[in-house]
């Protein structure tokens, strides 16, 4: 009989019987069966019948089309009889083993999920789609069934829409939620702080500022940046399917590459202790392995406790291309302009932006005779690199190369920068300068920092001079760059024409001379020792070299007493007008002048200068006191042309007359 | 048919945007919310927001839970987001937290005594548990500038959908576990393990080493010892993905390596893991080309790939196989990336890891593909367990024939994925392709890029946060123990059917390892397994809503439907009950832990779809698209799959897996629905 109907069934249309279950008014779509579809809904609410009913599905008993619905396994009717039934399936096919007539039984498919019907006596089980929120669709065409389950579908439908509203919702109620939406009002995006080149991304997480970084202590007046960072290897894979080699990010040392600029115009570097800092990125041999590969940790900079303004991340990679983060945007522009013009040299660009006299630095007044120059001195690096043009420019050919800046450092600074009074005394900064001793310029910013000098109130000019030592260009070459100069005041006075030296040596590449000679009890505020008296000299040393040359102060000038013993410098030859400085640095054609003070022996009259030389040492005479006992007979005159000659010289040294030897 | 697509193309662009203005604003309340949600992940973070003050850390630290279980399993950033672990990840993410602050620590480990031990657990017994409470829509609405109404109706829509998921599988899984408990016979409850030792951190202080305990029992530290660094690394897991390819050469069976990768856990554990094998540049036409071609004329395309090779990305890096070819062969990759010719047998198998780049003068001899098996080990304490799936063998008449053509999307876990963090991780994949949608919505369509890969696969998610509410409705004050990784794979592969001329992709879950246990209750362990097995199938349904699908717990029960008897086997020391051949439950007696299982080794939900015409543009785009997929992490694309698979595969797999079947207008608007429901469920559930 079944088979008969069966057969009848494959000669015709397919029936389509469309089934939910459980549904929820609230997720129900707004679409309704197309005609010729029957609609079969399980376990639905009693108040959503009529919102059934508008979709085109029924839980109610009775023929339908070709379709006889039972709701019970023994129940019977014409056409294909379809049992809805509302027991469980273990016993719903317990009872279609059992039942007759039945040709499709459809189930609960709550915690069933399985859309394939299953043959269970004669009748076919079609699990509904649960609470899926999926309608199933079972076609029956001919002897055979099929079912899947899919996302509602159907005709967008105003009844059933009606039919929602009535129940107070709307007809979609995420398509509600976006017609209503009122555009704009919306915050500006937020940027994310990532940036990075072709090879690296860049993150940073979280930044703090911090009075002390486990056991690290910022210098005073300074506190600790630290940036919680992560780096990305994102280098593509040549081929997706063959290359198999990653690249590998390398960098031999972080602190070479990775700076931050503060306010604009000063640089902090990473901590040279950098390794040893717990929680730290690995700044030497940093490596991000392979694409993918990430290393975060914390970078620690110093910056100022106050005044800080704006603060730039600047990254530099010669060959993937440089990149800058802005951590904290300039609130205003930087008041400090440029002091007349600047200068530059083979490795830098040097401009003054402040230079002035004060009478007080944090506090501290300038000796009497003495005032403070603040100096505030930037540059940029000139130094330049050939890279890679593509990391730099998108539209760049490929292999074509590029001049890229890079940073060049000053080192030495201490030595090399200094401010010359009237063209010869030479005043190294005082104390740690802000820029620190080997300064670091990058390519692209102006940087510098504060420096202080104590000079003379009164002078004729000053200058802020800038030497350098040999530099290493990247092509390798090497360099002795010219010095910068700075005029601040007045005007550089001509050499006074030298009077008779009280002694002098040529050491070669020096040329010293004692111009002027005293002894004081007393120099610069400090009394000279007991049994001692000071003796101040006025040394000038002009360099002869090549380049400019170091000339040691202390370690070259030595006072010679009588009884032949060689008495350093007194640490009152610091604190003069013109105090020494250990390594003075005399450039070639230039004079600097500085008074050398020792502490001499009150006993003697006969001063001599013991000098230790590059090419030479010697013991060279000052002038003698006055009360000092002669040594020698007294020196004779030429009876002709009235030349000194020593008692021994029997002939004149200027004329060559006989002298008398009595 | 071929002329539709360029059609709807233009249709699409030509098409005014829906609402490209509020998509806009909504847009930006994801991106804002999302970044200023801390990520749970980040022990840095946390440290951060305590001021990287010590006693604020130490006392966070010690808020959190103590767990038993042994060795390193969670790390700091797991131990952060699941707000827990045993002493020695507990003492890492101390130790990581006060190290981002700068502080110089190390690890110390002292013995337990047993007294001491008893008192931890019972500290772990008595623990309360604590649900977040759920976000208030109210300020939601305000910043989206939609009415608060429909929000709260929208979003409590979604949390009764769920809610009712979750109840569906709980009553399945409780029915089930009725049936199978006595059929099983005596299963032993498992009890958590007392601690043996314990770990806590000292920090370097001027005088000297300062300890710092977050244990929530006090335990005395006087003979504690530093650990050293080889002591931690025996405390840690590992996880290596490999491929092996079997081949026959005469009556020989050679297992060739294709692909071998050891990771620390930490590296895969809740992060992207995706495994793909596909055709090498070149062996398949462009999809602008295949689109073209009729159905036979794409099985035919697909049949005459002849060269693969698998790649592994994890959390950003990828790993490249050796390729090999349906014939068992294998080739050598040049530094440069260019395949050679096919290796002798047996020539340079040692070189095959990761990469070979000699061998290959010999001729090759000939060969069979016997089978291609994929292989996830997990070495726990010096033992790995390895769960194997056969992906590809020697076709057999008349089946259909896989082809190894496919990808594995992993969740690695040592926990249940935490509360908020589907909505955190769904949230991630909206702003990550923020950028996408807005052209999406906006236009021009051209050049749209989807990547799917930011986070896990929204099915992995959907099925962690499940099976979280689920065990959470089964505990009923009992206490549960992962005491191992978790593993779990969404599934998608290209299969032919030759005699109807048709391609099919199957996708689906794979339960590869069950790892926890209620703290003594068997029963109750058994019913979770059970839980599990019904959620896959059922999410698998919802997912990839189709026309059939063979998933263990559907197989059991039509057996059992079918009057199949039942019937209980022990196995390999694993205990089976089945009503038929096809599928049954695996059970550990020792513990209760259980999974169904078919016999390709698999406990999976699976579905097969028939991949019909390219005007399906989701459907093809899945099948074409999902393998493309890879390019989301290595920033390249083959080319045979072109841009416009590329936008639109991408597009349906990032927003949930959406299959779209209607022109490409109402697929956009549908997409964009579909970004507007995702992102509010998602900032509902941060």
């Amino acid at each position: 009989m079944l088979l008969v109907l069966l057969l009848a069934l494959a000669q015709e249309e397919p029936v389509v019987i469309r089934t939910a279950e459980a549904p929820a008014a609230e997720s129900f779509p707004a679409r309704e069966l197309p005609a010729g579809e029957v609609g079969v809904v399980l376990g639905a609410a009693p108040e959503l019948r009529e919102l059934m009913a508008a979709a085109g599905f029924s839980a109610s008993p009775g023929a339908r089309g070709k379709l006889t619905f039972v709701t019970e396994p023994k129940a019977s009717g014409s056409g294909t009889v379809v049992w809805v039934s509302s027991l469980p399936r273990e016993q719903t096919a317990a009872a279609l083993r059992e039942a007759k007539g039945i040709a499709l039984c459809i189930v609960t498919g709550r915690g069933g999920g399985d859309p394939e019907p299953l043959k269970i006596g004669e009748a076919w089980m079609v699990q509904a789609p649960g609470s899926s929120g999926l309608w199933g669709r079972i076609e029956l065409r001919g002897g055979t069934v099929t079912n899947r389950y899919a996302a509602p579908g159907g005709k967008p439908s105003e009844k059933v829409a009606a039919s929602k509203k009535k129940l107070g919702l709307p007809a979609d109620d995420v398509d509600a939620l976006r017609e209503g939406a009122k555009p704009g009002g919306a915050a500006d995006p937020v940027k994310s702080r990532e940036t990075g080149n072709r090879a690296c991304r860049f993150r940073i997480l979280a930044s703090s500022e911090r009075a002390a970084y486990g056991a690290k202590i910022p210098a005073p007046g300074r506190k600790l940046l630290v940036l919680d960072a992560e780096f990305e290897n994102i280098i593509p894979l040549t081929l997706i399917q063959q290359n198999q080699v990653p690249t590998m990010y390398r960098i031999k040392d972080l602190a070479d590459h990775l700076y931050l600029v503060v306010n604009g115009n000063r640089v902090s570097r990473l901590p040279k202790d950098a390794a040893t800092l717990p929680g730290h990125v690995q700044t030497v041999g940093f490596t991000l392995e392979r694409l993918g590969t990430r290393a975060r940790g914390n970078l620690v900079f110093e910056i100022p406790s106050d005044g800080v303004d704006s603060l730039d991340l600047r990254f530099y990679d010669y060959a993937h291309g440089h990149f800058t983060m802005a951590l904290q945007p300039a609130s205003k522009p930087d008041p400090a302009k440029m002091i007349g013009a600047a200068q530059q040299n083979e490795i830098l660009e040097a401009g003054l932006f402040r230079a002035e006299r004060a009478t007080e630095v944090d506090g501290k007044k300038a000796p009497d005779g003495m005032t403070w120059l603040l100096v505030d001195f930037r540059a940029r690096s000139q130094m330049f690199t050939e890279g890679d043009a593509t990391a730099f420019d998108p539209k760049a050919a490929p292999g074509q190369k590029l001049k890229i800046g890079t940073v060049s450092d000053w080192t030495d600074l201490r030595r090399h920068f200094n401010v010359l009074v009237d063209g010869s005394r030479s005043f190294g900064s005082v104390g740690e300068p802000e820029i620190g001793e080997s300064p670091r310029f990058l390519p692209d910013v102006l940087t510098g920092g504060l420096a202080v000098f104590q000079v003379p109130e009164k002078a004729a000019s000053l200058e802020l001079r800038c030497d350098f030592p040999n530099a290493k260009l990247p092509d390798g070459a090497l360099v002795h760059p010219k010095p910068l100069l700075f005029l601040l005041e007045g005007k550089r006075p001509e050499a006074a024409s030298a009077g008779p030296a009280i002694a002098s040596i040529d050491d070669d590449i020096y040329k010293v001379a004692i111009t002027g000679q005293a002894v004081v009890p007393d120099f610069a505020g400090m009394k000279a020792p007991a049994g001692t008296t000071f003796l101040v000299l006025d040394v000038t040393v002009t360099g002869a070299g090549k380049a400019g040359e170091m000339f040691q102060t202390a370690d070259q000038l030595f006072y010679a007493t009588e009884k032949g013993q060689q008495l350093p410098m007194h640490e009152a030859a610091y604190k003069g007008p013109a105090p020494v400085v250990k390594l003075l640095l005399v450039p070639t054609g230039e004079r600097r002048s500085f008074q050398a003070v020792y502490a001499i022996p009150q006993a003697d009259k006969r001063l001599r200068l013991a000098y230790r030389g590059v090419t030479k040492a010697l013991v060279v005479d000052l002038k003698p006191l006055e009360e000092a006992a002669p040594v020698t007979p007294a020196r004779r005159l030429c009876p002709k042309c009235k030349a000194p000659a020593d008692p021994a010289e029997k002939f004149c040294a200027e004329c060559g007359t006989k002298i008398d030897p009595k | 048919m071929r002329f539709l697509l360029p059609a709807f193309l233009l249709l699409a662009a030509a098409s005014p945007p829906q609402d490209p203005d509020a998509t806009e604003r909504m847009l930006r309340v994801a991106e804002r919310r999302y970044r200023e949600t801390p990520d749970p992940t980040d022990p840095r973070g946390a440290a951060a927001r305590l001021g990287f003050d010590r006693t604020k850390i130490a006392g966070f630290v010690a808020g959190l839970a103590w767990e038993p279980y042994g060795g390193i399993l969670r790390e700091a950033a797991g131990t952060l987001m699941c707000g827990g672990g045993n002493s020695i990840d507990r003492a890492l993410l101390l130790q990581a937290m006060l190290e981002a602050g700068g502080e110089k620590t190390r690890l110390m480990r002292v013995d337990v005594a047993e007294a001491d031990g008893a008192r931890l657990l019972e500290s772990f017994r008595k623990r309360e548990r604590k649900e977040r409470p759920l976000s208030d829509p109210k300020a939601l609405a305000d910043e989206l500038g939609v009415d608060p109404a429909v929000l709260e109706q929208v979003v409590q829509t979604r949390r009764n959908e769920e809610a009712a998921l979750v109840e569906e599988v709980v009553e399945a899984a409780k029915a089930e576990a009725a049936r199978l408990l006595p059929l099983a016979g005596a299963i032993a409850g498992r009890a958590a393990a007392v601690p043996r030792e314990h770990v806590f951190v000292q920090v370097q202080e001027k005088a000297g080493w300062v300890d710092l305990d977050p244990s929530p029992v006090e335990l005395p530290h006087a003979t504690a010892r530093p650990l050293t660094p080889q002591e931690i690394a025996a405390q840690r897991r590992s996880i290596a993905f490999r491929l092996i390819l079997n081949r026959k050469s005469g009556a020989k069976t050679e297992p060739v390596p294709l692909l071998s990768v050891p990771l620390d856990l930490s590296a895969a554990s809740w992060k992207v893991v995706e495994f793909l094998i596909q055709p090498l540049q070149g062996q398949l036409p462009a999809s602008a080309d295949l689109k073209k071609l009729d159905a036979r004329g794409v099985v035919a395309a697909f049949l005459k790939v002849k060269q693969y090779r698998a790649v592994l990305i994890v959390d950003g890096k990828s790993y490249g196989g050796v390729p090999f070819d349906l014939d068992g062969k294998t080739y050598d990759v040049d530094p440069g990336g260019r395949v050679g010719p096919a290796k002798a047998l047996s020539g340079g198998l040692g070189k095959a890891f990761g990469g070979a780049f000699g061998g290959g003068d010999e001729a090759p001899a000939a060969s069979a593909l016997e089978s291609v098996v994929v292989e996830v080990g997990v070495k726990e304490g010096g033992v790995e367990r390895v769960q194997r799936r056969t992906l590809v063998t020697t076709p057999q008449p008349g089946s259909l024939r896989a082809l190894p053509f496919l990808r594995h999307s992993y969740l690695v876990d040592a926990a249940p994925l935490p509360q908020g963090e589907l909505g955190r991780r769904e949230l991630h994949g909206i702003v990550a392709n923020a950028a996408a949608i807005r052209r999406m919505v906006k236009g021009p369509l051209a050049g749209i890029h989807f990547n799917p890969q930011v986070d896990i696969t929204p099915t992995l998610l959907l099925y962690g946060d499940l099976r979280r509410r689920a065990l959470d409705r089964l505990a009923e004050g009992s206490v549960y123990i992962q005491d191992r990784v978790g593993l779990v794979a969404e599934t998608s592969q290209i299969f032919v059917d030759e005699a109807a001329g048709r391609m099919l992709a199957r996708q689906g879950i794979d339960i590869l390892d069950n790892p926890g246990f209620f703290d003594g209750a068997a029963d109750r362990t058994v019913t979770l397994g059970a839980a599990e097995t019904v959620l896959e199938c059922l999410l698998v349904g919802r997912f990839y809503a189709s026309d059939a699908r063979r998933s263990a717990w559907t197989l059991m029960e039509r057996a059992r439907l079918q009057g199949g008897k039942a019937e209980a086997v022990d196995r390999e020391g694993r205990r089976e009950v089945r009503w038929s051949a096809d599928a049954w439950w695996s059970i550990d007696p020792a513990g209760g832990m259980c999974v169904g299982r078919v016999p390709s080794g698999a406990g999976q939900g699976l579905i097969e779809t028939l991949i019909e015409s390219a005007s399906q543009v989701c459907q093809y785009a899945d099948a074409v698209g999902f393998v493309s997929g890879a390019s989301g992490a290595t920033g390249q694309q083959p080319g045979w799959a072109d841009k416009t698979t590329k936008t639109f595969g991408r597009a349906c797999g990032a927003l949930a897996g959406t299959n779209v079947r209607d022109e490409l207008k109402d697929q956009i608007d549908e997409m964009t629905k579909n970004a507007w429901a995702t992102a509010i469920s998602s900032m509902m559930g941060l």
